[in-house]
């Protein structure tokens, strides 16, 4: 089943990226299908279909041919423009190399080798689509008590009920090896962009730095969601960048789709990736004077995909949020900033990253509009977070080291790809600045 | 400095503490317990004791609140004999740092021991051992829990944050660069990918310790034998799973989670598990979980002391 979902995957890139290489097109195969695929899911389960494996191979075969239809009687010359990379010192190519290695060894020891460890998997994450897959169904209820957030958006759960179709009993490397298989494929495709756009030395180093924040690594182990949606993120993010440096409108859109998967993620898919970037996008429209219906066109792929997830919230009768009424009690937590500050300085969660973030952000300003833009939606995720755990009762989580700082991952992540874009013309060798 | 102290203890029967078991359980499956705080200021600490068994130690290093982290504390066994001297080495706790500070000691020993405890002496650090034991907390890796996907504790040197450190320096030096960008974007990502290789090497070494544990002993560390006990069960028509443990919610999830669509509960009982129990016990093909009895027959134990009973008709 895997491999239907990457054909999927790959029919819609190859509709979506007719001027890409196959490469990108490849790489660009399982966050397609991981969109498709929840959409599939969804429209089954509202339509009270069971999740069988004839069900749902039978709607990604429709989809797979329809695009691969698409694709074929699009022109397709490949952009093979290359561009000159910037020189990087030797040591920071191999601490990069290094970082990215220890996370594919680690990420796959633990996704495909052993199994599901963490206590939110085994409730929420996990669980969920284990119950699921088992029951031919998307489980909106706690079963029984057996999942504590059955509210959550169901990316996720819904590739990894696809991916099991076809087997007799849940298996935990194919459950956890998809997701490995699907972060692989989301940071090789930043990786390629990011090379487009400058070069195979930052796309090195800023993919390096992003798996590099000692959280993040952790978590290429799967088995929970947080790094779904920061993948999902930074492509919606890198596809954004790609638009305003090329001014192809398309990039735009893909930038669209992937911020809707985003709010098929996670909760927090809405107030820290749609709303932010709808900002950002409307800051540059602007800028750029683009007619309304193009506009409204491009912006149409998030709406859409938010308001599906919205309608199901509504159809299904349970709460937007991920923890109910917490989340809007405003209040002035004592305490608060100082564990924000010790978070995120002192821990061991994200290393020197947000000190680094923070030192390098006033040279990403003065270089371009471009990257100017983009810091946009890490800036708004990063005080959104900071608000939502000073001033609301998820401070609880804060203090006793639950959430914040998986949450943080994603400004940190970011940030880091658009400081990145810029790093390469200062951290060069034979650059007096 | 040194503290002179003697403790008598009383005594009684039960098993003694299993290594790497918590030290609540410890404490509970001991035959007799005594502990006591000693504020000095020193990098080892000198017990002088007399007993006729092995002497099980452990040694939390106390906060300013009494609270202390898990993972901080020592424990090491003492070898049996009269007026012994032994060398507790604190810091090579992950929390030790120079300074007077409260050390909370506790004692388990057998039933039959009447182990006295002569003196407790701190040694104070020699200007030579600080680079040694800097080194030493340097590179011991943050501990993998159940709950390092939500935070990842920093490495202390000496009592310093080194991610506090770090920052520190990135930002003295970007102050004496202030007009030099890319020497400061050179330092800064230098910086961040060092630290980024120190997680990358631990992460190689959790992978070998966890794959090894895996493979060699069908454990994976908080998680034990669970995964190994449920694939056993499930293979056994098992219909309902009891599980006995005084550990935390997480050994609950875990085995729920592996053993699903089989319930974790005592409807339709067919199997028993025992997981980091204190209050629970197999005598006589049946066993006792806290105040219940169920008659049973061992399936499996585990080296880690997790066991598998199945349950017999009269039990379900």
């Amino acid at each position: 089943m895997l491999a239907v979902l990457w054909a999927t995957g790959f029919s819609l890139s190859r509709l979506m990226l007719p001027h890409s290489s196959k490469l990108i097109s490849a790489s660009l195969a399982l966050p397609f299908a991981g969109i498709a695929n929840v959409m599939i899911v969804l429209f089954l389960d509202l339509l009270s279909i069971p999740l069988s494996p004839v069900a749902i191979l039978l709607s990604l075969m429709i989809i797979c041919i329809a695009a691969h239809i698409g694709a074929a009687r699009s022109v397709t010359v490949e952009d093979d423009h290359v561009v000159q990379a910037y020189p990087m010192n030797v040591t920071f190519r191999i601490l990069c190399a290094f970082i990215l290695a220890s996370a594919l060894i680690y990420g796959f020891s633990h996704a495909v080798l052993l199994p599901t460890f963490h206590y939110d998997s085994a409730t929420n994450w996990n669980m969920r689509s284990k119950i699921g897959f088992l029951e031919k169904r998307l489980p909106f209820d706690d079963a029984g008590g057996l999942i504590r957030k059955p509210h959550y958006p169901p990316l996720y759960h819904a590739l990894q009920i696809t991916a099991m179709q076809g087997q007799n009993d849940w298996r935990e490397p194919i459950a956890n090896g998809t997701h490995f298989l699907l972060t692989l494929s989301a940071f090789t495709a930043v990786y390629l962009i990011i090379r487009k756009l400058r070069g195979g030395n930052t796309a090195l180093l800023t993919v390096a730095l992003i798996i590099g924040i000692p959280l993040l690594t952790l978590h290429t182990g799967q088995s929970y969601a947080d790094l779904t949606l920061v993948q999902t993120a930074l492509l919606s993010l890198v596809f954004f960048l790609w638009w305003i440096e090329s001014g192809t409108t398309r990039y735009l859109l893909l930038s669209s789709i992937f911020v809707g998967g985003c709010v098929l993620t996670k909760s927090e898919g809405i107030p820290f990736c749609f709303l932010p970037w709808t900002v950002m996008t409307l800051l540059q429209v602007r800028k750029q004077r683009l007619a309304l219906v193009t506009v409204l066109r491009m912006l149409a792929p998030a709406a859409l995909l938010s308001l599906l997830w919205i309608s199901t919230v509504a159809l299904k009768d349970v709460p937007l949020s991920p923890h109910g009424a917490s989340d809007v009690l405003f209040g002035w937590n004592k305490g608060a900033l100082s564990a924000i500050a010790q978070s995120l300085f002192s821990e061991g969660s994200f290393g020197v990253t947000w000190c680094a973030i923070l030192l390098l952000l006033p040279f990403t300003m003065g270089t371009s509009n471009t990257l100017r833009v983009g810091l946009v939606w890490g800036a708004a995720a990063s005080l959104g977070y900071v608000a939502l755990y000073a001033f609301t009762d998820n401070a609880v989580y804060l203090l006793s080291g639950q959430s914040f700082d998986r949450q943080m991952l994603l400004p940190a992540s970011l940030f880091i790809l658009s400081i990145g874009l810029s790093l390469s013309n200062l951290v060069n060798p034979g650059n007096g600045n | 400095m040194s503290v002179l102290l003697s403790i008598l203890f009383a005594l009684a029967p039960l098993s003694f503490a299993q290594e790497e078991t918590p030290l609540d359980l410890a404490i509970a499956r001991a035959g007799s317990h005594a502990s006591a705080d000693f504020t000095g200021n020193g990098s080892t600490m000198k017990l002088t004791y007399t007993s006729k068994q092995p002497l099980h130690i452990s040694v939390l290093l106390l906060k300013s609140d009494g609270s202390f982290v898990a993972s901080e504390t020592l424990a090491q066994v003492l070898d049996a004999g009269e007026t012994k001297s032994a060398i507790i080495p604190l810091a090579s706790s992950r929390g030790w740092r120079p300074g007077e500070a409260v050390y909370r000691l506790h004692i388990l020993a057998e039933k039959g021991d009447e182990p006295r405890l002569l003196a407790v002496e701190f040694q104070k650090t020699g200007l030579m051992e600080y680079p040694k034991i800097a080194a030493s907390q340097f590179l011991r890796a943050p501990e993998f829990t159940p709950s390092v996907y939500h935070r990842i504790p920093s490495r202390h040197v000496l009592g310093v944050s080194i991610t506090t450190l770090a920052g520190l320096l990135l930002i003295f030096i970007a102050c004496i660069n202030r007009m030099r960008k890319g020497s400061i974007a050179a330092v800064t990502v230098a910086t961040t990918l060092l630290l980024s290789t120190m997680t990358s090497i631990d992460v190689l070494r959790y992978s070998t310790a966890h794959l090894r544990s895996w493979f060699s002993r069908d454990t994976y560390g908080s998680a034990g034998s669970l995964y190994a006990a449920a694939e056993i069960i499930r293979s056994d028509n098992a219909t309902g799973v009891l599980l006995c443990t005084d550990d935390t919610s997480y050994p609950e999830v875990i085995l729920q989670y592996a053993l699903y669509p089989i319930r974790v509960s005592d409807e339709k009982l067919s199997h028993i598990v025992v997981h980091r129990s204190v209050h629970s016990s197999f005598k006589e093909n049946v066993v006792q979980c806290n105040d219940k009895h169920y008659p049973s027959s061992l399936v499996r134990e585990f080296p880690d002391g997790t066991k598998i009973f199945r349950t017999t008709p009269s039990a379900s």
